[in-house]
């Protein structure tokens, strides 16, 4: 028998994220809700992960735990990720009044779907109007514009300004109230609302219905996460050394969880191995494997 | 001549100033050291850290996150993943053919068809190795408040700052993944929709003049899943060229804020010939790369970790899982739908059962009240 002595950093951990009604994931069912699958799990790292891991330490393929795939674990290698120890370095500490902080960073994530659309807050401008109101429309919006503040170029003034104006001074004019009924049975209804409830948060237009809007969609590239960093160290009981030959043929690392690092530290002979190795450690068929209703 | 199966290296930075900032949340694990300044404030910028726990006090060393180490490393051929590319093939096809993007990795899904590249090259955060000590400063910023005209023109705010700072960070390059290049969702890794393979080969040609391969169904060498995949395997030269590429993209880093900066000073690769053997915290087998020279002198021979599979018989055993698979998509598509039904079910009888106890309750106060 050999020990396989395995260290791991940076190993990033999402902790206890809850998922919102349009997170997804895609595996061979094609696109499935995440909240639909209550997919995450309670532990950092459970023996699905140090499998997976060892899969790719042994050049085998790994098996995604909690997507459907083509491919399932190969028993042998899941038997050896129980059999093995984990001991993860302390990443939370308790202050005087004893409160749980965990060492959690910010994160800036990159959207893989291409139409998540902001649901913030948004601006407008005479462009992105033109686009939504298309041409007849945007045409009887500058006559309107021109004729209520008696100006040759409506361009001169923002259209934030403009809306403001509209909203505040000239909600009972009956050129504007005649715009108004024709922006709603046009199906315009966002600037509808917007002429008629006005209101701004932090210099942007409160009303997010815009930017769902498939002329004028601003879609998000990207957003925050926040999540820990994982260290420690995997001790692996191997009793059939043709994993140590398979090992050598393959690239002597592996990844862990997000962007982990896990590099081999020592193989040892069994001899070479004492108790006092795996103190402080858990054995990882004691490490619950339960899945979060988040 | 021995074949390299992987190849680990060794970064080290300096720098001055902080050049990576984390969020102002950091503020609670900030104020719990014994030894600090409180920092009371929502406007405070902190450093990006790794923390540690030594008998109950927290000290942390300053860090350069792994996440910034490879945006700065591509920051040139692949500035940030834009998932809006997907909708112009031609414009798609031109982001992903490039050697940087498949040593990067990449992953646009979408229903139809999710394109993905595992990255080749794994990297950790780059920590702190000097004691460089870092302090909260004020600053202050002049400038015309719009949104509140009854504030004061004048803000201050804090931000971590250090002088000379040394970083370390380590990692490897993954020669089975950077081997081959999917053509095939079977294994869940397609990186290339098959059909747009050609202007795909062109595009890639321009950037790597030496490939040339054709798209062939492979299997893993000695792997116990005997499953064929169709894809493309890229040559030793394509291998060696894509490696090459990146060891000079990180020779050269040099991160750059408007008061800080961080720059390589060190570069070690170590070629990884038996898995066991050659080992990140062994001193022996490093080389080290002090120039863009040294890196044209590199010559290795790749391990070829895919073996070709025959045409006839792979398509024979694809088909056959193909419609396995699609027996087991539509029974659960079936059962999903039944349990949709089941739980609308259930919700209306609860909302009727509800309903009834509302209208029981109200008729019950009205008697009482006559």
């Amino acid at each position: 028998m050999k020990i396989l002595i395995l260290n791991f950093e940076n190993a990033g951990w999402f902790h206890k994220k809850p998922f919102f009604y349009d997170d997804f994931m895609f595996d061979q069912d094609g696109q499935v809700k995440r909240s639909d699958n209550k997919k995450q799990y309670k532990e950092p790292i459970t023996v699905h992960q140090v499998s997976n891991m060892l899969h790719v330490l042994f050049g085998e393929r790994p098996s995604a735990s909690l997507r459907r795939t083509l491919i399932k674990e190969i028993p042998e290698i899941k038997e050896i990720a129980l059999n093995s120890w984990i001991k993860i370095n302390d990443y939370c500490f308790t202050n005087n009044n004893g409160k749980i902080t965990f060492f959690e960073e910010k994160l800036k994530t990159k959207k893989a779907v291409w139409n998540s659309w902001s649901p913030n807050n948004t601006l407008l401008y005479w462009d992105r109007i033109e686009k939504f109101l298309e041409k007849e429309l945007y045409e009887d919006f500058v006559e309107l514009v021109k004729k209520i503040f008696k100006t040759s170029n409506p361009c001169e003034k923002t259209l934030m300004k403009v809306i403001e104006s509209l909203h505040n001074n000239f909600l009972e004019n009956e050129d504007v109230k005649v715009f108004l009924e024709k922006l709603k049975a046009s199906g315009k209804s966002p600037l509808y609302y917007t002429i008629k409830d006005f209101e701004l948060k932090d210099g942007r237009l409160k009303n997010s219905d815009f930017n769902k809007n498939s002329r004028i969609m601003q879609t998000v590239c990207g957003g925050v996460a926040g999540f820990i960093r994982l260290n420690g160290k995997i001790i692996v009981p191997i009793e059939d050394e043709k994993w140590i030959e398979k090992m050598r043929m393959s690239q002597g690392f592996a990844t862990i969880l997000d962007g982990g690092f896990v590099t081999i530290e020592a193989v040892l002979n069994e001899y070479e191995f004492y108790d006092e190795h795996v103190f402080g450690f858990t054995k990882m068929n004691e490490i619950s494997d339960e899945l979060l209703n988040i | 001549m021995k074949n390299v199966k992987s190849i680990l290296f060794q970064l080290k930075l300096f720098g001055n100033g902080i050049v990576n900032f984390d969020s102002g949340d950091q503020k609670y694990i900030w104020n719990s050291q014994k030894s600090r300044e409180f920092s009371n404030h929502d406007n405070v910028s902190f450093a990006k850290k790794n923390w540690y726990k030594e008998d109950g006090e927290l000290s942390y060393k300053i860090k350069i996150s792994s996440d910034c180490l490879r945006h700065e490393i591509f920051v040139n051929d692949f500035e940030f993943q834009s998932p809006n590319v997907v909708n112009n093939d031609v414009l798609f096809l031109t982001s992903i053919a490039t050697p940087a993007s498949i040593v990067r990795g990449y992953l646009f899904a979408a229903k139809d068809l999710t394109i993905k590249k595992t990255s080749a090259l794994t990297i950790t955060d780059a920590e702190q190795t000097n004691n460089a000590v870092s302090s909260l400063e004020t600053f202050s910023r002049s400038g015309k408040k719009v949104t509140d005209e009854n504030k004061a023109d004048t803000s201050f705010f804090k931000k971590e700052t250090v002088g000379e700072i040394h970083y370390s960070a380590q990692g490897g390059f993954d020669l089975k993944a950077l081997q081959f290049l999917s053509l095939s969702e079977i294994f869940d890794r397609l990186a290339v929709n098959p059909d747009l393979f050609p202007v795909y080969k062109n595009l890639l040609k321009t950037k790597l003049p030496s490939f040339n391969s054709d798209p062939k169904y492979y299997q893993i060498a000695g792997s116990a899943i005997q499953i064929p995949e169709y894809g493309v395997l890229f040559s030793n030269e394509d291998v060696v060229t894509m490696v090459k590429e990146t060891l000079k993209k990180m020779l050269l880093l040099n991160i750059t804020k408007s008061k800080a900066f961080a720059k390589t000073s060190e570069l070690k690769i170590k070629l990884v010939y038996d898995g066991v053997e050659d080992k990140l915290n062994d001193d022996s087998g490093w080389i080290t790369i002090d120039s863009v020279e040294s890196v044209d002198a590199l010559n290795f021979q790749t391990e070829v970790f895919f073996v070709e599979e025959e045409k006839e018989k792979a398509e024979a055993l694809l088909k056959e899982i193909k419609e396995v698979e699609a027996v087991i998509k539509q029974k659960n598509k079936e059962e999903k739908e039944a349990a949709k039904k089941e739980k609308k079910g259930k919700s209306e009888a609860d909302a009727q059962a509800i309903g009834r106890t509302n209208r029981q309750g109200e008729k019950e106060s009205k008697e009482n009240e006559d």
